[in-house]
């Protein structure tokens, strides 16, 4: 793999992407942090000329969305591209191509994959009686590994590519391997659901019917998904709250 | 002191969930354990980082959608568990008051996002590159104090609402020996309502949110079929460990 093309102020540039979400917002979503994140490159591409900075920097307050891991491939490739003096309207047009795959991917890849896979597997190692440190390494470690080799990654193929990232994105094959995490995912869930009835089955003091009335709530789940737990998460909390302050509870 | 802990670590953990480095230790299984550590029983932490987990876990933070701050929810139950009994229900009722906070969080979100578009500047101003630097720096900073202070409310507000709960005299009360508070020794004690009711108010989120994952990862028989092997793989894991 050739090294990336130095870009000055990349270095500083990856690090602000770590904040890309800090002021998220309706209007611009990732607009202002990706502004923010490249910053350090614009200051120094236009350093002594302070109308092209404010041109530069204008153009970057607007709205851009993506996965905030996938979102550094963007701003490598557009550091790239503005180091190198590429028209405005190209920027422009790039990051709007790069919108819609960096989200879904991303979601996919992470949100919808690895999050929920190491998450699931931190809380099994818990129900079967790890130490909280092991229990909670178990998550942080394997996420974080991925976590920041997306992000490198994608900052790294961004420089180097520049508009050409667009290679770099497609042979990597994220949406395949995103595949790959997920069809682990009914596996390890069905161990923590196994797990977790088990604990309570062998518990003091526990009636079948919560095991029973969770396992037909899976079925009630796979069925309606999201649109059902909303309501009843809102439904369980109040009942909860009322049931503590009258006394009730515990 | 422990509110002050509590508070800054509430500041960071909202931070994380979406602001600067998403690492995830704002996901309630490492938040509660944080949160229990700081309370001096991250066992606890632990137990109910992990039942809210179970309970959050279809929520992501894609686009601008509002989800509960299951970090919130975890501190908050961290908080309230060395309160309670350790025992299902006490567990359970911690979990709840959580869940509660976990809610509320979710909806301080859009007012912090309406402060962040106010925040950022439009284009045509003489220094917009100060301007952009000031503004993201001010919504981090707003985000750290909203999570500070949803912190402290919600410890504030678990002494409040389990003193009552809390054995007369101290902190929980008599719990058996077990994992995550959940005894072992079966037959012991009687089925309190109490003990049923906050079982199976969680058993159904509980539920349909595995439901709703497993949904997501495929609907194919062959998920289904993981599914059952590996309900059999975990229960037996028990038992035999």
């Amino acid at each position: 793999m050739s090294r990336p093309t130095k870009v000055p102020g990349a270095g500083r540039t990856f690090l602000r992407s770590l904040a890309i979400q800090g002021s998220w917002n309706e209007r611009t979503m990732l607009g202002g942090g990706f502004g923010f994140s490249l910053l350090p490159i614009l200051r120094r591409r236009f350093a002594g000329d302070p109308e092209a900075l404010r041109e530069a920097v204008d153009r970057h307050l607007g709205h851009f969305n993506a996965h905030p891991y996938l979102a550094s491939l963007a701003l490598g490739a557009v550091g790239r591209m503005e180091a190198e003096g590429a028209a405005p309207e190209d920027v422009r047009r790039f990051k709007k191509a790069l919108r819609s795959p960096l989200g879904a991917l991303g979601d996919r890849l992470v949100w919808a994959g690895v999050l929920p896979l190491t998450l699931l597997l931190g809380v099994l190692a818990a129900l079967l009686g790890a130490s909280p440190l092991a229990a909670t390494l178990l998550f942080l470690v394997p996420y974080n590994a991925v976590h920041l080799v997306l992000r490198i990654w994608g900052f790294r193929a961004g420089l180097r590519s520049g508009r050409e990232v667009v290679v770099d994105l497609r042979n990597a094959r994220l949406g395949e391997r995103a595949e790959r995490v997920r069809r682990w995912l009914p596996l390890v869930l069905g161990a923590v659901g196994g797990a977790a009835a088990a604990r309570l089955l062998i518990a003091d003091a526990v009636s079948w019917a919560p095991v029973v009335l969770g396992g037909l709530a899976v079925g009630a789940g796979y069925l309606w998904g999201r649109p059902l737990l909303r309501p009843l998460l809102g439904g369980t909390a109040l009942a909860g709250i009322v049931l503590i302050l009258l006394g009730a509870l515990p | 002191m422990e509110i002050l802990l509590l508070s800054v670590l509430g500041g960071i953990l909202a931070l994380d969930a979406t602001g600067l480095g998403q690492t995830m230790i704002s996901r309630p299984l490492v938040a509660g354990t944080l949160a229990g550590a700081a309370v001096g029983d991250p066992l606890a932490g632990l137990a109910v980082g992990a039942a809210l987990e179970l309970l959050v876990l279809p929520e992501v933070p894609v686009g601008g959608g509002r989800v509960p701050e299951g970090w919130l929810g975890a501190l908050a139950a961290a908080a309230a568990a060395p309160l309670l009994p350790a025992t299902v229900a006490g567990r359970g009722t911690a979990v709840l008051f959580g869940l509660v906070w976990a809610l509320v969080g979710g909806l301080s979100l859009p007012l912090l996002r309406r402060w962040n578009s106010r925040l950022l500047p439009d284009p045509g101003q003489p220094r917009p590159d100060l301007a952009l630097d000031r503004s993201h720096r001010v919504a981090l900073g707003l985000d750290f104090l909203r999570g500070a202070s949803l912190a402290a409310l919600a410890v504030l507000s678990a002494g409040a609402v389990t003193v009552g709960g809390a054995g007369v005299g101290g902190r929980g009360g008599p719990g058996v020996p077990g994992v995550l508070g959940i005894p072992g020794e079966p037959g012991s004690g009687a089925l309190t309502l109490s003990t049923l009711v906050v079982a199976l108010l969680l058993a159904a989120s509980a539920g349909v949110s595995a439901g709703a994952v497993l949904a997501r990862s495929g609907r194919t028989p062959r998920a289904g079929f993981l599914f059952l092997v590996g309900a059999g793989g975990g229960a037996m894991a028990v038992f035999l460990l």
